[in-house]
């Protein structure tokens, strides 16, 4: 049977792409045919070292995953205070120690439920905190001094930090026994999430005020995750994810040190979130290349003596961006090469995004997939069986070090800036990203990037699939809680401690210690937040388009 | 689509759909377009119109932003803000009004240039009479911001505002050449950055090369911090009682009869080019030629 | 002189807005620029814009189409919040076009209010374009 034009057609546009064409990857690195010993410069002791051995490019552990496997933190949240304590306390009683739990937007933008802006959105992409009855519901029942507790929070999570400081307290748990990690990075917002109350000074001398109140009192507090996650979401390349992120780590670093903290107090408290996307290779790259940055810049820009502050810990996840709505079956295997190349680049944890999240909110069902890929690769792969496995591959070796060579490009432009936040402020980095994302998108449209079920091999009819179905009732029931709360509190208390920490806010005192006794006071998120307001006033973006 | 004249009634009393429409039928020039502009022409040009134009990058939008605020609390405001159009596709990303904080009682309109030259819009004329027409009391427009040859503000503004700021070297030693002299109030925007003291002293020295034609008030500002707003509206002001002299106004009206001259020339290429091969084969000469056009065109 | 010339053929308005609490921009940020690049004029409403605002800016611009996305699940509220705000500006004839994550029976309801095309995440921006063009040729006829 002759094969008709348009299968003739489809065959010649396939093999015209394995043919001679020049092969790049997101960040734009052109790519040998093949890789040999010459591609790969310096000695194997600078370079790479033993797993576990500076510059730590193979690891951070001598044994990796012969000792122990990556942590698989789900992270959850949503609806009222309730459903989400009833969530965590499901998780524990499954084993898990590590709590993960995510916000809504109302609460990421430091508004209570009964907030207009929040209408329609309370509970609904993570759970809903207004004021500390809500975290004392979350927590209600769960022993704070054997769990971590990982938030995602960023503009409020001094608040947030407040918060749970004081229902540690008040379960008798002393703050400096707490164990947990707010996100709390900051300069990924103005770059990329975009979820911020005020001006970037001002956040920035929050996030000071955090990092010497932690450092002094609550020791096994990780006030920080320096995250690229969200920069890659945003549209950026590796290689952008890789030097927009260490640049906002080092930028934290030098507010420590220059705020009197001494290097090696607070550096090893911080630690990085990185995207996993489905360049396998450039994406293991990335991670190999980002713990060798960073163990150098820290010994020997900053000054760090040990070797706690070198290693780069982080938690990965993997591409959301990367799921299409077109044959969602397929994410269950981009999800697993991602997760397979968090896993080969060395991550201490890692999150699976579940094949239906273009859809909707995850289901049951297909969270337990992303999960049980996670469990598949860790039992019966064998990937962990061995520490850094690809190390040595000449391809490998040689894309690590061009990352690393890209990423410098990258830190002379930021730095003859004025630093991160002046690129911030000029839309530099916004502008870069928004610039890549589009750049992503032609070639998609070009047909030059070929993404399966989109632009390739793509069906006529797509049959929806089964998605979550939530009764959204968390916003009458928060606004309820928010008001019996605001009925029982002395007004007084509340005052007084607003003011209190209005005088602190304007004298730039640390503002730690008054945030917790508004807090305790039962003023609201938004009251607290509104405070700043006031004193710092809001910020708007330059224009990126 | 309701009658032409629901539509003006609907708009003078301050329906802000409506004016969009009417600006939207002058920019396309479409239906009911002749009738409209014979309507609006015929009652006196009263909006004063303050023109802002300067470099890419130096806070345009920022600083009417801050003008807007201080004017719409006693005038009926009207801002019009120009963005480039895309020589390739055509399209334009009308960007500018992110920059303004709060429109509840100002009528905000962006335009694309649509391949008109000068940084402006033809439609930016009607436009103005329209609001005029409105009883808009004043008009703020920001031309596009190319940085290149952008004088054409002079035909629609009482007022023109030349924005600098710091650090621009290259853009500002290009602008001495010859653009700057068209601000009638030369604003050294971002005070607040630290290298304003020497743009400052720079810009004090060209204001001072006395063959530029014009006196110049310049004023320091920072759109960020509000510093020199107040000053910079007390000169508007006093700038307003001085306004409209009778040959300023045939001097505009003139430069809008050769736009659209140009603008129908523009559009009747296909004769031009007609005429042109005629002359290369000696069937005509040139001046011939371009008599021909004219009739052709006039017919 | 009406449609002189090329330069005032009319071109579509279009206006991209995120109505709600959500800073995830990337795709309005591409689709504004794939919008220029289609040969529409472009407007963008900034971060957080309240629906009322999105329909003021609409409004005062005379767009033809305004193109909505969101991430934060809050599609259900926001999207009509556009559309009702609209209307009550004497402005129900300008065309709303939605994107973002939603679900499928989200889309039904979204369709009966008005609310087209409804795009999921990496459709092809040219069947975005498509539809954009469609619905204003649609507007326009009714314009006439």
């Amino acid at each position: 049977m002759p094969a008709t034009n348009r299968t003739k057609k489809a065959y010649k546009s396939d093999t015209e792409v394995l043919k001679g064409n020049p092969r790049s990857n997101s960040s734009g690195f052109e790519l040998k045919d093949y890789y040999t010993p010459d591609d790969v410069k310096g000695s194997y002791k600078s370079k790479l070292g033993a797993p576990g051995e500076y510059p730590y490019t193979r690891g951070i552990h001598p044994d990796m995953y012969r000792g122990r496997l990556w942590t698989m933190r789900m992270f959850s949240g949503f609806g009222t205070p309730e459903d989400t304590n009833g969530r965590l306390k499901l998780l524990l009683s499954h084993g898990e120690t590590g709590l993960s739990v995510a916000f809504d937007m109302p609460t990421l933008y430091g508004l209570d439920a009964s907030s207009d802006r929040a209408h329609g959105e309370v509970g609904k992409c993570g759970v809903n905190v207004s004021s500390l009855k809500d975290m004392e519901v979350i927590f209600k029942g769960i022993p704070l001094d054997k769990v971590s507790t990982s938030m995602t929070i960023n503009a409020p999570a001094n608040i947030l930090t407040a918060m749970y400081a004081v229902v540690g307290e008040k379960g008798g748990v002393p703050k400096k026994n707490l164990a947990g990690t707010v996100q709390a990075d900051i300069l990924k917002e103005y770059i990329a999430q975009k979820e911020w109350m005020y001006p970037p000074e001002a956040h920035m001398r929050i996030i000071r005020d955090m990092m010497i109140y932690c450092t002094n009192n609550m020791p096994k507090w990780n006030y920080i995750s320096i995250s690229g996650y969200h920069i890659r979401e945003a549209g950026a390349s590796a290689v952008q994810e890789l030097a927009f992120t260490l640049a906002d780590g080092f930028e934290y670093v030098k507010l420590g040190i220059e705020n009197g903290l001494d290097v090696d107090s607070f550096a090893p408290r911080l630690s990085f979130f990185f995207n996993s996307s489905t360049n396998f290779f450039e994406e293991i790259a990335k991670f190999r290349a980002a713990r060798r940055i960073w163990a150098k810049e820290m010994k020997e820009t900053y000054g760090a003596k040990s070797e706690r502050s070198m290693k780069l810990r982080f938690h990965s996840q993997t591409s959301g961006y990367s799921l299409t709505w077109q044959q969602p079956l397929n994410n269950i295997i981009r999800t697993s090469v991602e997760a397979m190349a968090a896993i080969l680049g060395g991550t201490q944890s890692l999150h699976t995004n579940s094949y239906d999240e273009a859809w909707a909110l995850p289901s049951e069902q297909a969270v337990e997939v992303a999960l049980r890929t996670q469990q598949v690769i860790a039992h019966e792969t064998g990937i962990p069986d061995v520490v850094d496995p690809l190390g040595g591959s000449y391809y490998l070796e040689s894309l690590t070090d061009k990352m690393e060579e890209e990423a410098y490009k990258y830190f002379k432009t930021i730095n003859a800036m004025g630093g991160v936040v002046s690129a911030i402020k000029n839309g530099y980095l916004q502008k870069e990203i928004a610039a890549t994302a589009y750049a992503h998108q032609r070639k998609v449209e070009s047909g030059e990037l070929k993404i399966v079920g989109v632009n390739a091999f793509s069906k006529e009819n797509e049959q929806p699939i089964n998605v979550l179905k939530i009764d959204f009732n968390a916003e009458r029931i928060q606004r309820k809680r928010l008001r019996e709360v605001k009925l029982k509190r002395n007004e007084g208390n509340v005052q007084r401690s607003l003011d209190r920490l209005r005088d602190i806010y304007s004298r730039d005192e640390n503002s730690m210690e008054s945030i917790i006794q508004a807090v305790k006071a039962y003023a609201t998120l938004q009251e607290i937040s509104d405070v700043g307001r006031e004193v710092f006033g809001g910020w708007k973006e330059p224009t990126i388009i | 689509m309701p009658k032409l004249s629901e539509l003006i009634s609907s708009a003078e009393s301050g329906n802000r759909r409506d004016i969009g429409k009417l600006v939207t039928i002058m920019e396309n020039r479409s239906d009911g377009y002749s009738s409209l502009i014979k309507r609006i022409s015929r009652k006196k040009k009263n909006t004063f119109v303050v023109g802002i134009t300067g470099p890419p990058g130096v806070g345009k939008s920022s600083l009417i932003s801050r003008l807007a605020a201080e004017f719409s609390k006693r005038e009926r405001l009207a801002i019009v803000m120009i963005d480039a159009t895309s020589p390739f596709s055509g399209g334009s990303l009308l960007g500018n009004r992110l920059r303004l904080e709060n429109t509840d009682n100002i009528y905000v309109r962006s335009m694309a240039t649509r391949g008109s030259t000068g940084g402006l819009n033809l439609a930016l004329g009607d436009s103005l009479d329209l609001m005029s027409y409105l009883g808009f009391t004043m008009t703020l427009v920001e031309s596009v911001g190319t940085g290149q040859d952008e004088t054409d503000i002079l035909h629609f503004a009482d007022r023109i505002i030349m924005v600098l700021s710091p650090g621009m070297g290259d853009q500002v030693q290009a602008l001495k050449a010859g653009q700057m002299e068209i601000g009638d109030y030369v604003v050294l925007n971002k005070a607040d950055k630290p290298d304003a003291i020497i743009a400052e002293k720079e810009l004090m020295e060209t204001l001072s090369i006395p063959d530029l034609s014009k006196k110049h008030s310049l004023v320091k500002v920072s759109a960020l911090t509000g510093e020199g707003i107040k000053e910079l509206v007390k000169l508007i002001d006093a700038g307003r009682s001085s306004k409209a002299k009778d040959e300023s106004v045939i001097l505009r009206e003139k430069e809008r009869i050769r736009r659209e001259i140009l603008e129908v020339l523009k559009s009747k290429d296909d004769i031009i080019e007609m005429f042109a091969k005629k002359v290369v084969s000696d069937d005509l000469t040139r001046e011939e030629a371009v008599l021909e056009v004219l009739k052709k065109i006039l017919k | 002189m009406e449609g002189t010339n090329n330069n005032m053929k009319r071109r579509i308005r279009i206006l991209v807005a995120k109505p709600a609490l959500d800073g995830h921009d990337r795709g309005v940020l591409v689709l504004a620029k794939a919008f220029r690049d289609a040969g529409m004029e472009v407007l963008y409403a900034g971060l957080l814009p309240t629906p009322e605002s999105v329909a003021r800016i609409a409004v005062d611009e005379d767009v033809d189409v305004v193109a909505l996305s969101l991430h934060n699940s809050a599609h259900l509220s926001a999207f009509p919040a556009v559309k009702k705000w609209l209307k009550k500006l004497g402005a129900g004839d300008i065309q709303i076009v939605g994107g973002g994550i939603i679900p499928p029976a989200d889309r039904k309801k979204l369709e009966k209010l008005g609310i087209t095309g409804n795009f999921g995440p990496g459709t092809p921006l040219n069947q975005v374009i498509e539809h954009v063009r469609k619905v204003a040729k649609k507007k326009w006829v009714k314009d006439q």
